[in-house]
């Protein structure tokens, strides 16, 4: 392998490990990341993980965690931190780096490009950062993708098993991983139709698919899904759950839920993005630069491009039609972007010919990676006016319904509540919300007596109360006026908890503040 | 309805009980409309346009600290004259707002003789919502607050001021309403009342508009 290639991409890597690894922990951990640290808790600690078919996707994500929570040490759950958990997708997105590897007739050129943007990218940056399980599907996709497709240059065994692998990875990250699969079909279809009318009907790509070790892939996903879905052969019910799955999912994708969004709203986020008092986002120069690598990849005459092209088109096609929308769902056709803006990076760099004509690509390009990178760092570690970091603010458009540090400052006091308190960590907390409350049962870990309603219970007020202002609780005017209310906290934009203590442990606890200034 | 039906169920308690309706006048609102931004690091209720439902008190009680002389923690003032709290005028206009220094300050009236007290109204500058922070209404026979004090109303939740924790929540100065605060002093017997607080969420400063107490003669 070349070692200007391998030297570029351990380079790129590095970038890109760079900017995902640095403060992991700065921003509150989002609902679903609550969600899913918990998940893994009763894989962890309790061994207890079973795939659940109306929620919170496939059990990849907890099983793949396991090897940051082993090399971590601390060895206890309630010792891990937000950025144990980040860790995972982290690998997995720099790691989108390294399969480029798996694709030599990409072009070296074209992969060093690829590989720049994907390291910069300020989704791919922003949800390598991010504990949920998108990035992990993108990564399985490429790794079956890249995998099917050295198979079918080399008719070799092990890559069929390899892209099965990654098949099967992919069903058992998220359900969505069949619009993935849709995509490829059609993209397949969609090549080879191209292929012919293009090329003439005596223009054949030589293939060496060989149906056994086709069947044996399917066989080897089959396997991989399954070890997974039925929790490594202690869930029977697993497998079919997996199955029936579906049926929710479906309902989530036609629009009936919260998610539901213009089909505009992808290309909000990728191509322009501004609120007020913020900067401008954009990812336009990949947008671009993938338009122009898909006329190459038509015109020209590598199938892999073609490929890559007609995927990344129709999974486009597909995410924009559906009126649920995730901002995160973007990633898969982004990545397809990504692949086909680093061959419309080499095509205009080789174009232009002239040095001065180099000379301004080179400025242009260099200027649209400068923003590119300056909208990563801004997005994950600036700050906004307000003094508000980008990574919790809605003035980027990868924050979505994000838990804000109010939620910190919410648990801090809940602590600093329960260090005065005789019961210490076994003080009984109630937090009663019908909305989500998510995700302060991840930061309300290390409490021993926590319980959740949807709405107030009709039992005797705990010490400590998290209630949302939905449900006018106004515990403070109750009889004998045993509690106070400590004040309104922010979990996500324009969801507010208001937090009730009992009066006397609220003056054990004022004795510990500081003093204030006049 | 359901606010109707209560108001008309207390009205009918209060009728049977010989109360009627304070006889409190409120000043125009300050402002039409809410303003964009206001504070969150309050415990306050949200600001609301609605009118506060009817409070009963005995039938003859009257402001009985109209034209009552006033003291404070310090006589320093940055704005006003102190006899200005009780002189009536309770319009947020410049000119009626009295503003004492920064810090925990005090503002006292003395009623010039015991009172049974039903109702403590106070506006501080309620030209635009603001939070008062460390409100705490004492009312006492002693003009030193040495003896016989008794609390009516407190939320300094941190005891900044060191005379307790306070329970109750802070509230928006209302300036869509005009409302002032109320607060129920459920016919305790005094002569003195003082008023505490420590800034407010626009200001450092301490800033009244007007107290009233509405009572009886203990006698």
């Amino acid at each position: 392998m070349n070692r200007g290639l391998l030297a570029g991409m351990a380079l790129l890597l590095g970038l890109a490990l760079g900017l995902r690894t640095p403060h992991l922990a700065l921003r509150p951990l989002h609902s679903d990341e609550g969600v899913n640290a918990m998940k893994f808790r009763a894989l962890y600690v309790n061994n207890d993980y079973k795939y659940n078919p109306d929620e919170f996707h496939g059990p990849a994500l907890p099983y793949l965690t396991l090897p940051a929570a082993w090399l971590d040490g601390a060895g206890d759950f309630n010792r891990f931190d937000e950025s144990l958990f980040r860790s995972v997708p982290v690998a997995f997105g720099a790691g989108l780096i390294l399969l480029l590897l798996l694709a030599p007739e990409l072009g070296r050129a074209q992969r060093l490009w690829a590989a720049g943007f994907t390291a910069i990218s300020p989704a791919m940056v922003f949800y390598s950062r991010y504990y949920i399980h998108e990035m992990l599907l993108v990564f399985f996709t490429a790794l079956a993708f890249f995998s099917f497709w050295r198979h079918a240059n080399s008719g070799r065994a092990a890559w069929a098993v390899l892209g099965g692998i990654g098949l099967g990875l992919m069903c058992a990250t998220k359900e969505t991983f069949v619009f993935a699969v849709a995509a490829l079909a059609l993209g397949t279809a969609s090549a080879a139709a191209w292929g012919r009318w293009h090329d003439g009907p005596a223009q054949r790509f030589r293939l060496q698919w060989k149906w056994p070790h086709l069947v044996l892939a399917l066989a080897v996903a089959a396997v991989t899904a399954g070890l997974f879905f039925s929790s490594f052969f202690t869930n029977a019910a697993g497998p079919p759950d997996a199955v029936r799955a579906y049926l929710p999912w479906l309902r989530r994708a036609g629009g009936a839920t919260v998610h539901e969004h213009p089909w505009t709203f992808y290309f909000q986020c990728l191509l322009w993005f501004h609120v007020r008092g913020g900067p401008v986002w954009s990812e336009g120069m990949i947008a671009a630069l993938a338009a122009a690598g898909f006329a190459a990849a038509l015109a020209g005459r590598v199938l892999l491009w073609r490929l890559i092209a007609f995927y990344t088109l129709w999974l486009t096609l597909i995410y924009t039609l559906l009126p649920y929308k995730t901002p995160w769902c973007l990633l898969g056709f982004h990545h397809g972007m990504i692949l086909l803006a680093g061959a419309g990076a080499a095509l205009l760099w080789r174009a232009c010919r002239p040095a001065w004509l180099k000379a301004a690509a080179a400025t242009v390009l260099a200027a649209g990676l400068a923003h590119l990178g300056w909208q990563a760092w801004l997005g994950n570690f600036g700050v906004d006016r307000g003094g508000l970091p980008y990574c919790d603010s809605p003035k980027n458009p990868y924050v979505y319904s994000q838990t804000l540090p109010d939620a910190l400052r919410l648990v801090a006091t809940v602590e600093g509540l329960a260090r005065v308190s005789p019961q210490k960590n076994d003080t009984i907390i109630e937090v009663m919300a019908p909305e989500s409350y998510w995700p302060l049962p991840w930061y309300l870990r290390r409490f021993h007596h926590v319980g959740y309603w949807d709405k107030i219970p009709d039992q005797p007020p705990a010490p400590v109360m998290i209630v949302s202002t939905d449900l006018r609780a106004a515990f403070d005017q109750g009889p004998g006026r045993t509690h106070l209310m400590a004040g309104y906290f922010e979990l996500r934009p324009q969801v507010f908890l208001e937090l009730y203590v009992r009066t006397n442990l609220w003056a054990s606890y004022a004795k510990t503040l500081p003093a204030e200034k006049d | 309805m359901l606010p109707a039906l209560v108001a008309l169920t207390a009205w009918h308690r209060a009728a049977a009980a010989d109360l009627a309706p304070l006889p409190l006048v409120l000043p125009p609102p300050a402002m039409k409309g809410t303003p964009q931004v206001l504070p969150t690091n309050t415990t306050a209720l949200p600001l609301t346009s609605a009118p506060r439902p009817p409070f009963f008190a005995p039938k003859g009680v009257v402001n009985v600290a109209r034209g009552k002389p006033v003291s404070a923690s310090a006589t320093n003032l940055i704005n006003g004259e102190l006899q200005q709290i009780t002189d009536g005028k309770k319009e947020a206009y410049d000119e009626n707002v009295v503003t004492l220094r920064r810090g925990l300050q005090w503002v006292q009236i003395d009623l010039k003789a015991d009172f049974k007290l039903y109702a403590i109204v106070l506006w501080h500058d309620f030209n635009t919502p603001v939070v008062y922070r460390d409100v705490i209404v004492q009312v006492s026979d002693d003009p030193e607050f040495k003896t016989g004090v008794q609390t009516l109303f407190n939320n300094d939740q941190k005891n900044t001021a060191g005379l307790g924790i306070g329970t109750d929540r802070e509230y928006f100065e209302n300036s869509l309403t005009g409302a002032g605060k109320l607060i129920d002093a459920k016919g305790i017997q005094a002569r003195y009342i003082r008023c505490y607080s420590k800034g407010s969420t626009e200001s450092a400063l301490n800033s009244y508009i007007e107290i009233e107490a509405f009572g009886l003669p203990a006698t």
